[in-house]
């Protein structure tokens, strides 16, 4: 059965006779992805919403009779006065009011049972909308630890919805929650749409008050006993947002990230690359020499296994992440680093779509829909491709393992890890200057206020943190499998052809296509430090940045290829660049890579979010005129000091 | 009974208090409670969001913590939840005075 993301465009008509459909509301941090996940398991698909690029998750829930229902994940949101863009997917789903979805036959509102008052009360303002509803009171087990009697009969009776303990993260209460949803959904499935939800207005500032004493009320009677306050919440925070050792906890996690990448992602990488090695040896031997082989092994094999290399560092960026956010700790870096972003012009919040950006600025600029206000969110979305996103990693690896001492270091760092570190600090750096001088210019305004929730600390769900990376690795295999293949094919091509004519002299690349278009653009690149070769890689380099690797690996081992020290090339491109680079070089393409916006995906996200083609265009501009004053500067350093 | 606090952008600030004493939440000292007992945002889509996450007239709040670099923002716990909030907004809400401050 295929009602899902790829074909929800048709869901609306096929929906209504195969599936009931059914959303999970509720705030963020309420646990609703894991009751998600702990009700579909893998039966799910992560998409867009049309026109929009909310992400949109549907997944298909067995219930007992073996009827498949559909389940949508709803973004988190505090109300249905909606704020920010997320928030108004959110709301326009529940009201029905979103084009190519169908309204919820059911809504599951999930609260979090150790944070009930701001639950209950989007629980109560859902209810007006005249939806059939089921509340799902979420880490029920953590509210019990601290103490929290509740009688669900009278909660579920007061509200006039049924209510179930659930446990997502252990998935207990899965059963019960699914039993109470299949007993709600008889006959709601034909019921026409809810009157009420389409005549729906802003509550006004009285309604928001009205709630809450309501809340009160109900909770007076249904709380048998009030729950604690978290000792260990308040004792982590008071290290975790101290002055002086909370500073000091942020560099460290930052600091551990980066060596982490380093140092453990090189076992399962290695490992890749031996077993790439294997595959182009075995597929070598079988074949003889000519155009097929050359393709295959040169093209297709040293361009999707140069990549395939880095899927170990990006996962495990992302699961640092996925934990830091799970965890509760990245809403305490937005609190800590408020000020400091305050003073170039952002605000806390922009902190996280920052920080997403390292691992890739697409879901980096998504992030920035939690930013409520305009002027901020456009800001990081122009700085957020500076930061430095997973892409550049295969670039700044294969130089630096190239061109930095391994066995020196700096402090507790190797020199290589320091030298990363260095250029992801410059790319911070640069991010927050140029945020500073937009919004000193081109978008001056008022500062709005913050407004940030400290979730509770808990420990990451393993459950979470699996789904999350299974669907990374999913886009950047099927991005490694289509995109980044087709553009190494055609590198492959445009180096290899037209052939050399007979008895000609000179490497053979110099007569391909790839050749002519670097020698045409050397004298743009030659003052930056970068040749012919460096502007044949830079060109795919500019449709998506790791393919520059197995460009780079094309162009050399293609040009190799009917010289003399073949093995070397095949050895590793490390050294063939080592040997063909000076260090100005090097750094030159370092410097240009901390700035240079080479990602088309990135420019069309940014159009997306914009909605229009101004801001990506602006961006695509001076990205590049800075990438090119930064890449001349540290090459004309690093000459200038005599180091090679 | 004399109390000094620390204020946003004034050094001291100093009162006296018989029985309540109305202060802005930004003045609230960290460890101190209040009473709620005006929302005042000059902007209306913040003051509404501060009344959804429970910031409403007669919750009792706490100033928790205060972030590094001149303790702005600060965390406040109302109504079971940690909520981040910079000073300025802070000095638009008023707070009765509740509890002691803890020696």
């Amino acid at each position: 059965m295929k009602t899902s993301v790829d074909c929800h465009s048709t869901s609306s008509v096929q929906g209504s006779v195969e599936a009931s459909l059914m959303a999970l509301v509720g705030s963020p941090n309420c646990g609703k992805t894991a009751i998600f996940n702990a009700l579909t398991g893998s039966r799910q698909k992560v998409g867009n919403y049309s026109g929009v690029t909310v992400e949109r998750k549907e997944g298909l829930v067995r219930g007992s009779r073996g009827r498949d229902i559909r389940v949508l994940d709803l973004p988190g949101t505090y109300s249905l006065d909606a704020r920010t863009l997320d928030e108004e997917v959110a709301r326009d789903v529940v009201l029905g009011r979103v084009a190519l979805e169908l309204q919820p036959h059911l809504l599951v509102a999930v609260a979090d049972a150790t944070n009930l008052e701001r639950g209950l009360a989007l629980v109560l303002e859902l209810k007006n909308l005249g939806i059939p509803m089921v509340l799902a009171l979420n880490m029920m087990d953590l509210a019990r630890a601290r103490g929290q009697e509740l009688d669900l009969g009278i909660l579920s009776q007061e509200l006039g919805v049924p209510v179930v303990a659930t446990v997502a993260t252990a998935r207990q209460g899965t059963r019960d929650l699914l039993a109470q949803l299949e007993s709600a959904l008889e006959g709601v499935d034909r019921a026409p749409p809810s009157r009420t939800a389409q005549s729906w207005e802003k509550s006004s500032a009285e309604q928001v008050r009205a709630r809450f004493g309501e809340v009160d009320r109900i909770l007076s009677k249904c709380v048998k006993r009030a729950i604690a306050p978290t000792p260990w919440t308040d004792r982590l925070d008071r290290l975790v947002l101290h002055p002086i050792w909370g500073s000091l906890i942020f560099l460290a996690v930052v600091s551990l990230m980066f060596q982490a990448l380093f140092t453990w992602a090189s076992v399962p990488a290695d490992w890749i690359e031996a077993r790439v090695g294997d595959v182009s040896g075995f597929v070598g031997s079988l074949m003889t020499d000519g155009p097929l082989k050359s393709l295959l092994v040169d093209g297709v094999l040293a361009g999707v296994g140069g990549v395939l290399v880095f899927l170990p560092q990006i996962l495990l960026l992302f699961a640092f992440i996925l934990a830091l956010e799970d965890s509760g700790y990245m809403a305490r870096a937005a609190f800590l680093m408020d000020r400091l972003m305050g003073k170039v012009g952002l605000n806390g919040r922009s902190f996280i779509p920052l920080l997403s950006s390292y691992a890739c600025a697409i879901p980096g600029i998504m992030a920035t829909r939690t930013i409520e206000n305009r002027r901020d969110r456009l800001v990081t979305i122009l700085v957020a491709p500076l930061t430095t996103c997973s892409a550049r990693l295969p670039v700044y690896t294969l130089l630096i393992a190239a061109f930095i001492p391994a066995d020196r270091s700096v402090g507790p760092l190797s020199l290589q890890a320091a030298v990363m570190l260095g250029l992801y600090a410059s790319g911070l750096f640069l991010a927050l200057l140029l945020a500073a001088v937009f919004r000193r210019t081109v978008l001056q305004g008022p500062r709005p206020s913050l407004i940030l929730e400290l979730p509770t600390y808990k420990w990451p769900s393993f459950m979470n943190l699996g789904f999350g990376l299974l669907e990374r690795a999913k886009v950047f295999i099927r991005r490694a499998g289509t995109v980044i293949l087709a553009l190494t094919v055609l590198v492959w091509f445009l180096s290899s052809y037209p052939k050399a004519p007979e008895g000609s002299v000179g490497a053979p690349i110099d007569h391909s296509y790839a050749g002519k278009i670097g020698h045409a653009i050397e004298p743009l690149i030659r003052p930056i430090g970068f040749d012919w070769r460096v502007g044949v890689a830079l060109i795919p380099g500019f449709a998506a940045r790791e393919v520059m690797v197995s460009a780079l690996a094309t162009v050399y081992s293609v040009e190799a290829r009917e010289g003399a020290d073949e093995e070397v090339v095949q050895a590793e491109l490390g050294p063939v660049l080592r040997g063909q680079w000076s260090l100005a070089t090097a750094a030159s393409l370092l410097a240009w890579y901390v700035v240079a916006l080479q990602c088309l995906s990135t420019l069309a996200v940014a159009k997306r979010e914009t909605n229009s083609w101004r801001w990506p265009a602006f961006m695509l501009l001076y990205l590049t005129a800075l990438a090119y004053a930064f890449a001349f500067l540290v090459y004309r350093g690093v000459l200038a000091l005599g180091w090679n | 009974m004399r109390i000094i606090l620390k204020m946003n952008e004034v050094d001291f600030f100093v009162f006296s208090s018989s029985s309540h004493s109305l202060i802005p939440l930004s003045a609230l000292p960290v460890g101190q409670r209040g009473v709620i007992e005006s929302v005042a945002l000059k902007d209306a889509d913040s003051a509404r969001r501060m009344l959804e996450m429970g910031l409403i007239e007669g919750s009792v709040v706490e100033v928790m913590h205060e972030a590094p670099f001149g303790g702005d923002p600060i965390a406040v716990r109302v109504r079971g939840a940690l909520i981040g909030i910079r000073r300025i907004d802070a000095s638009e809400i008023r707070v009765l005075i509740t509890g002691e401050i803890p020696e």
